[in-house]
């Protein structure tokens, strides 16, 4: 089966006015179906840089990049913006719920742009909370929810389109250490009981440890990539 | 609310201007229908007094003989003059202001208006100077009320008892809004001697055999009194000769440069309107980068953000645009009310109005959305 992620000596170089800097300094890195990859790394080594361009919202300044099999960067913004939509799902550290939104319509916002008939939107929606334990929160606004609460809409959110690939960047950085487990068991068994591929990045150690496998970032290049076998499960 | 504005005065200015277009256009069809297109008005022209005219009417040279010469000419069906004063008249107990006007028996045909009960006076009345009237239907209300009927009683106009021999048939109102019924007609003799003291008439009114012949009727009674009034060719001539076509046009003029004042003002308020539009549209960029870039990451289209924000911009103008046409008929309502300037709204140009209001919305709604749809997706999301 071709691999999700295949990057090869993947480089971004952000110029600010004279001065070049060097984000990611040729990154190899495969990601196969059914994955649980944790990136670690100091800050600065390039690992937000480096989901951006995975998530397809920006583009890397040298190497490859296929996803599924496709060269991305043969891919109008137009066809890169359907793969985000029904391919990829995104959470962030922030949540980014839409202020003065319900959590039932922050789910459905995917589905807007994908090719579903309006009534089966709020259907697939409720599902998918649902499937997350989330349904009572439905009607609530952002301003209503936990911190732990607002993280499982946007997951449920990232999930809502079917996704292949969910890409986390410090999804438990504003989150309490036991809100913050919760999240990582819900990764987990997502990514045990439903396959999903999960792309994670922290800066925690017991975070890192939900993961499969471990990948350590340093002055945008890979130092480190290794199976976790002692992957916690809860 | 306040960037609705624009457009609200806009469109509220193009529906005011087009009542007032439309009604002024509809008015003149109408007066040319009831008053006839082969009717000829000759009125006094502007004199000439030590370097100041005075504007037509202003000098007082057309007599009844002027009337009796212009009924000679060929193509002449009828001639009439009138003497036209404003007054307090009083019957019985009661009073009223009016118009009396002196004319001659001819003038019930050329405007095609008879009697409703009695009699007209006829042309024996007028070489007696008889103290006769014939009262317009509004005047029999208003002095006789509750009175079956007010022939042969007396009606003191001026101070002079004039005796009620006939009433007119109800005319109503005129194309402009006048009570046409608010009349009292006298002989025109008697209205110079026992009224004015004047020997010159206000003007004279004209029919001529057939409309197609108005041209060379109106060109015949211009040579005929230049004649009579001894005018040599470099002299202005003291008289104007009109038909209705061309009073018709005085008033659809007038329409004109309202329309014109209003067409301007409705530019620059979709103008300034339509700025406002941009500016809140501006702000609402700003204000909702995050969600751009959220949106953006979960998949849409830089095609789907400028619809939204496109979308917004013309809801925003449309609703500004339906406010401007409520606004606008309450306008051309208050023309009609408090100028007597009959208006009319017609329902294409409402559509047409709010339609050029959306348009105004994505004209100006464009840049903002062009804006929020090239937004870098990763720096809307850090957007704080
Ligand atoms: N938009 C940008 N313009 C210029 N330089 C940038 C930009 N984004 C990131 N960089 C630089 O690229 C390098 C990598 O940044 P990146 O955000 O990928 O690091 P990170 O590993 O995610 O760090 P952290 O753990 O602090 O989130 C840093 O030196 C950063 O200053
Ligand atoms: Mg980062």
């Amino acid at each position: 089966m071709e691999p999700v992620v295949d990057v090869r000596g993947l480089r971004k170089i952000y110029t600010l006015g004279q001065e070049e800097i060097g984000a990611l300094a040729g990154v190899d890195l495969r990601i196969d179906v059914g994955e649980f990859v944790a990136v670690m790394g100091p800050s600065g080594s390039g690992k937000s840089t480096f989901m951006q361009i995975v998530g397809m919202l920006d583009s890397p300044s040298g190497g490859s990049y296929h996803f599924e099999g496709r060269d991305v960067s043969r891919l109008t913004a137009d066809e890169r913006a359907a793969i985000r939509s029904s391919r990829l799902g995104f959470v962030f550290q922030s949540y980014n719920l839409l202020a003065r939104t319900t959590a039932l319509e922050n789910v459905e916002l995917p589905l807007l742009y994908a090719t579903h008939p309006v009534r089966e939107r709020e259907q697939i929606a409720r599902a998918q909370m649902q499937l997350l334990g989330i349904e009572h929160l439905a009607k609530h606004f952002s301003n209503q929810m936990s911190g732990g609460q607002q993280q499982r809409v946007a997951i449920a959110r990232a999930l809502v389109n079917g996704p292949a690939l969910i890409l986390a960047d410090e999804p438990t950085g504003a989150l309490d250490t036991k809100t913050s487990n919760e999240v990582m068991a819900l990764f987990g068994e997502l990514n045990r009981e439903r396959g999903i591929t999960i792309l994670l990045v922290t800066h925690e150690a017991d975070i890192a440890a939900y993961a499969k496998r471990i990948v350590r970032f340093r002055d945008g290049l890979i130092i480190s990539d290794r199976i976790n076998d002692q992957q916690r499960a809860a | 609310m306040l960037t609705m504005l624009g457009i609200v005065i806009g469109v509220a200015a193009v529906i005011v201007t087009v009542a007032i277009g439309t009604g002024a256009r509809i008015s003149v069809q109408k007066s040319i229908a009831s008053l006839g297109s082969n009717l000829i008005v000759v009125q006094p022209g502007s004199i000439t007094q030590g370097g100041a005219r005075s504007g037509f009417g202003g000098a007082s040279t057309l007599t009844p003989a002027d009337g009796l010469a212009i009924a000679q000419l060929p193509g002449v069906a009828a001639v009439s003059p009138v003497v036209s004063l404003r007054t307090q008249v009083v019957a019985g107990g009661n009073n009223w202001q009016t118009f009396v006007s002196g004319v001659a028996p001819t003038y019930s045909y050329i405007r095609a208006w008879p009697v409703a009960s009695g009699r007209f006076f006829n042309q024996s009345d007028v070489q007696a100077i008889a103290k006769v009237a014939v009262l317009g239907q509004t005047v029999v209300t208003q002095l006789f009320p509750g009175q079956s009927s007010p022939i042969g009683a007396s009606v003191l106009i001026k101070g002079t008892p004039f005796t009620v021999i006939g009433t007119l048939s109800p005319l109503g109102q005129s194309a402009m809004g006048q009570d046409q019924d608010d009349v009292i007609l006298i002989p025109y003799s008697s209205a110079m001697e026992r009224l004015t003291g004047l020997k010159t008439v206000n003007s004279l009114m004209v029919s001529s055999t057939q409309a197609s012949q108005i041209d060379e009727v109106q060109s015949a009674i211009t040579t005929l009194l230049a004649r009579r009034h001894r005018i040599v060719p470099p002299e202005p001539n003291d008289f104007q000769v009109r038909n209705l076509q061309a009073i018709a046009q005085a008033a659809g003029s007038t329409a004109q440069v309202m329309e014109v004042l209003l067409a301007s003002v409705a530019a620059v308020s979709l103008i300034v309107g339509g700025i406002g539009v941009m500016n809140i549209m501006l702000v609402s960029v700003t204000e909702r980068t995050r969600e751009i870039g959220l949106r953006m990451a979960v998949g849409a289209p830089g095609r789907s953000i400028l619809q939204q924000f496109l979308t917004e911009a013309i809801a925003l103008s449309s609703v500004g645009g339906v406010i401007g046409v409520v606004v606008g008929a309450l306008g051309a309502l208050l023309v009609s009310v408090l100028a007597h300037w009959p208006t009319q709204i017609p329902l294409p140009w409402v559509a047409l109005a709010v339609g050029f209001a959306a348009l105004v919305g994505i004209f100006f709604g464009y840049y903002p959305a062009r804006k929020a749809a090239a937004l870098n997706p990763i720096e809307a999301l850090r957007f704080e």
